[in-house]
């Protein structure tokens, strides 16, 4: 199940067993990043750092490039103890494709066997999951080709290449493209259209049930103890919700969106099972 | 003639290395129950094809030129001290090695600093010093150098010993 | 014009010339400790970055950029360790040129070659971006395998007479590219159920084991007392770089800066390739072949300016289409959109402001490089200086440190260890080790092309003799293995292969 786990995580904190609260946190708070540096978590996970003297009392602090795929952790090590942004995937196509909704996209698939190719950045990223998902909902997974590419951007230059026709990815990574005219979005997985592409319809009002979307939050390990996490719920609750972070969120393209350590770890249970059943559903695991 | 005697030897080696890995290592660590036509496997079982045939012609090669020197009977292969490898010549490179390894498992249980400094003294005098006072502070000052700039500037954290750094 | 103007005054500030000195000076020295790649020097300005303003934020980073892509030669150069992925093919004719006594005339051109680079990979961004951006999207899987095959064809180059050899050494490296996990399906690959392999062995473990440690491991054959040994005064011979010496690399120059634009304009492929792909082609014009890998210039020439060129390249498909060519720019992207910079097709049209600040910065990054480095080079070039017994130790611990640092994992430190006393036997056994390390780089993206083709073409290999670009390149690299052995076999058989 780890790989579910990766792909809800953002950071883990590291927390000596030597720190008893009240006096929390008396030395640098250690963030671990679980991805790239870089990238979007790592990213994410830096704006928390700016304001995390004044609200926790003591600077985060992030080792670079640890990788979270050298240790081994299952779900239930970790707790969570804020959500921090929620985002929504979605497919996208090269602006000549075809098709320009999820339900032409459909007839088109099966009027063309063996033409649709999809890429995705691995096999159980999350963009797979989540690609994987949206074209479950579609009912065409066992028409289609899957071809990963490291990382959504060469995934999207294959699709602008014409090499491949879709990309599973994230509104940021495609927007300047679908801006530009060269990408169009066939459907957005999400309850409701996301405000940076107010153009683009979900699948859920296509008709497809597809709504998963990718959260990113931060964890603490499950030992840690009680009233330490709540300092740290505390704490992280008024970073996250200040009005700089939430502008700087915002440049970043992820707009923050919080929910508490008690809200986020019950959506964090909800989406392992649900996770849980797709990954079974695609074959991912058995 | 050495040379001779070890591509021969490592003709034989790379066949036998390769044979091991087709028919014992890729089944045990591949383990792959899917459909895909090009398997996880069909790369690595690709490439350890070439390499044994390689293998094959290299100490086929060697063989023959032994062959035509006479050299090419159990007899002269016992016998000639050039067939043979001379394992005590390689002995500091045995140390070297095994305690580079040990290093690397004492630093996780006295930190990186303490673990290098007494490393790179002993290192140093292994590897010509023999004043054990000045090997001592070169490697200190040395370590210092190099643990200060990658923490601090470069922000590495490095194992930490029980004594906190 | 205008613009352009506005832009330029921007860096007449004493503000922004002091973020790109710093940028230099961390990227040369990041790029010259084993371990600290050019990515991680800009993830840890990155922070730094959110807070100047967007000019010298930008000049920060295309400073370390610079800086760190010829920073990984000086470590190559005079310990045998690629500081950077990208510095190792420096390696192969730096190191032999040090033990020449001629490291200063290495670094020199290293940092000549690395500063002509830079500028003319500046200079082909900003000629040509468009329509490279427009070629980099034809570049489909069929396409990459065909580069990486023509990259594979360069063992055949650089083995020498012992063709045979250096093809086990090229398979072994691709087999151990294929340690971890599988680039299409995901099955873990040779790992021992051991979590540290899940991300295959590091490119550094390979690089530092494989060269630098079985260096000091065949150094170690000589006795206590001769490693001990004051190191010659005379044994330097050549510490300058004529303006004739530089002036004969220039088409050298040239045609490596040209391909390592090109190449970085591809996404994914990176400086490590390029530069050996320059140094194939160096090798394959030059009038002596058969002296490349004993010490020579244009062996650092070809390689260094590749890598340097490499940064204007990868920035083309960054700004034009906002897809990022490598790691680093994957980096950069983040900081230009925290700038409110966003890379993408319409960032010509709608902010050539910003395109021509980034191209600015890197004008004035190369500048800087070239002084900083000339001040630096006499104070790195003490090192050879060091009696043996007293620099191998000390190199060693780098390589442990560097090894570590790259995913703080000490496990990839014992890799590098294990790597190094296979070079060490392959060396011995006299199998040439470059074609390892070469093959090992490449080894991931030619299994990934070769597959991903043949899942778009379901399985029939007619995908790589039906497109053109895939069709030349692997024309191509056949034609060039043929070249290459044939006048392999021709030449007169070096000093080292008699004795």
């Amino acid at each position: 199940m780890k790989k579910t786990a990766l792909a809800l995580v953002l950071a883990i904190l590291t927390l000596p067993a030597l720190f008893a609260a009240p006096n929390f946190p008396v030395k640098p708070v250690e963030v671990v990043v679980g991805f790239a540096a870089g990238g979007g978590t790592h990213l994410a996970a830096e704006l928390l750092t700016v304001e995390a003297p004044k609200f926790l009392g003591q600077p985060i602090q992030m080792p670079i490039s640890l990788y979270m795929d050298s240790v081994d952790f299952g779900e239930n090590d970790f707790v969570g103890l804020a959500l921090a942004s929620d985002v929504a995937p979605l497919l996208a196509v090269r602006a000549d494709a075809p098709f320009n909704s999820a339900k032409e996209m459909k007839d088109w698939i099966a009027a063309n066997p063996g033409k649709f190719s999809w890429s995705h950045p691995g096999v159980g990223s999350t963009l797979h999951v989540l690609g994987a998902n949206m074209l479950y909902a579609l009912g065409v997974t066992k028409q289609v080709k899957e071809v990963p590419f490291r990382g959504t951007n060469e995934g999207i230059s294959a699709v602008l290449g014409g090499h491949v026709t879709a990309v599973s990815s994230f509104p940021a990574t495609v927007l300047e493209q679908v801006r530009a005219g060269k990408m169009k979005v066939i459907g957005v997985s999400a309850p409701k259209r996301i405000p940076e592409l107010p153009n683009a319809p979900t699948f859920l009002e296509q008709g497809f049930k597809a709504t998963l979307t990718s959260t990113r939050g931060i964890f603490a390990p499950a030992k840690t103890p009680k009233d330490v996490l709540g300092i740290l719920d505390k704490a992280f609750a008024k970073i996250i919700q200040s009005e700089d972070f939430q502008k700087r969120a915002i440049k970043l393209g992820e707009p923050a969106v919080y929910a508490d350590a008690a809200t986020f770890n019950e959506m964090y249970r909800d989406q392992l099972v649900m996770i849980k059943a797709l990954l079974k559903e695609i074959g991912l695991t058995k | 003639m050495e040379k001779k005697f070890a591509d021969l030897r490592s003709g034989i080696v790379i066949v036998l290395a390769c044979a091991l890995i087709y028919f014992w290592l890729i089944p045990a660590q591949i383990r792959y129950r899917g459909q895909a036509e090009i398997g996880p496997d069909f790369f690595p079982r690709l490439l350890v094809v070439c390499g044994g045939i390689c293998g094959a012609i290299i100490a086929f090669q060697a063989a023959m030129k032994l062959k035509k020197a006479g050299k090419l009977t159990p007899k002269a292969l016992l016998a000639d001290p050039q067939a043979r490898v001379n394992f005590k010549k390689y002995a500091r490179h045995g140390i070297f090695l095994g305690s580079a390894i040990l290093y690397m498992v004492a630093m996780q249980y006295i930190g990186f600093p303490a673990a290098s400094v007494i490393y790179l003294a002993a290192l140093l005098l292994f590897f010509g010093h023999s004043k054990p006072l000045v090997s001592l502070a070169l490697s200190a000052v040395y370590v210092a150098v190099v643990y200060l700039v990658f923490t601090y500037a470069f922000k590495i954290s490095f194992p930490k010993g029980f004594l906190g750094f | 014009m205008d613009i352009l103007i506005e832009s330029f005054m921007q860096f007449v500030s004493i503000q922004v010339i002091l973020g790109i000195v710093a940028g230099v000076v961390v990227g040369i020295i990041g790029g010259g400790l084993p371990g600290i790649s050019p990515s991680m020097c800009i993830a840890l300005l990155l922070p730094i970055s959110l807070y100047l303003p967007a000019p010298v934020a930008i000049g920060l980073m295309m400073g370390s950029y610079q800086g760190s892509m010829f920073g990984g030669s000086i470590s190559a150069i005079l310990i045998n360790t690629p500081g950077t992925a990208s510095a190792a093919a420096t390696t192969i004719d730096g190191y032999q040129m040090a033990l020449k006594g001629q490291s200063g005339k290495a670094l020199l051109m290293a940092l000549y070659a690395s500063c002509a680079g830079g500028l003319i990979g500046t200079v082909i961004l900003l000629a040509m971006a468009k329509p490279l951006s427009t070629i980099a999207l034809k570049f489909g899987p069929p396409e990459y395998f065909g580069l990486m095959l023509l990259s594979l064809a360069l063992i055949a180059g650089i083995s020498g007479k012992s063709l045979l050899k250096g093809l086990v050494s090229g398979l072994l490296g691709l087999f151990l590219a294929v340690v971890g996990m599988d680039p299409i399906l995901g099955t873990r690959r040779f790992t021992f159920k051991n979590i540290n392999l899940a991300d295959g062995l590091q490119t550094l473990s390979v690089f530092i084991g494989v060269f630098a440690l079985s260096e000091i491991l065949t150094q170690l054959s000589e006795s206590r007392a001769q490693l001990y040994k004051k190191a010659d005064p005379l044994s330097v011979v050549d510490n300058k770089l004529s303006f004739k010496e530089f002036w004969g690399q220039r088409m050298n120059i040239l045609k490596s800066s040209i391909i390592g634009a090109l190449i970085g304009v591809l996404p994914g492929i990176g400086g490590s390739t390029a530069c050996f792909v320059a140094y194939a082609e160096a090798q394959r014009g030059s009038k002596h072949p058969e002296k490349f890998g004993t010490g020579i210039l244009d062996g650092i020439a070809a390689p260094e300016s590749a890598n340097n060129a490499v940064a204007g390249g990868a920035l083309v498909p960054l700004l034009t289409l906002g897809i990022p060519g490598d790691v680093v720019t994957a980096i950069l992207v983040g900081a230009l959109i925290a700038h409110g910079i966003k890379p993408g097709p319409l960032l010509f049209i709608e902010d050539i402001g910003s395109v021509y600040t980034i191209y600015i910065a890197l004008f004035f990054a190369v500048i800087s490089l070239f002084f900083i480095g000339k001040l630096g080079i006499p104070v790195f070039a003490k090192v050879v200086k060091l009696r043996k017994a007293t620099l191998l130790p000390m190199i060693f611990i780098i390589c442990v440190v560097g090894t570590y640092s790259n995913r703080s994992n000490i496990f990839d430190a014992m890799m590098m260890i294990g790597l190094g006393a296979l070079g060490f036997i392959l060396k011995k056994n006299r199998f040439p080790i470059a074609p390892l390390v070469i093959s090992f780089v490449i080894g991931a993206q030619l299994e990934m092309s070769l597959r991903q083709s043949l899942i778009l073409s379901d399985m029939s290999l007619a995908i790589f003799f039906t497109r053109p670009i895939a069709l030349v390149l692997i024309v191509t690299s056949v034609v060039f293995c043929y070249f290459m052995v044939r006048r392999n076999m021709k030449a007169p058989p070096s000093a080292k292969e008699e004795n």
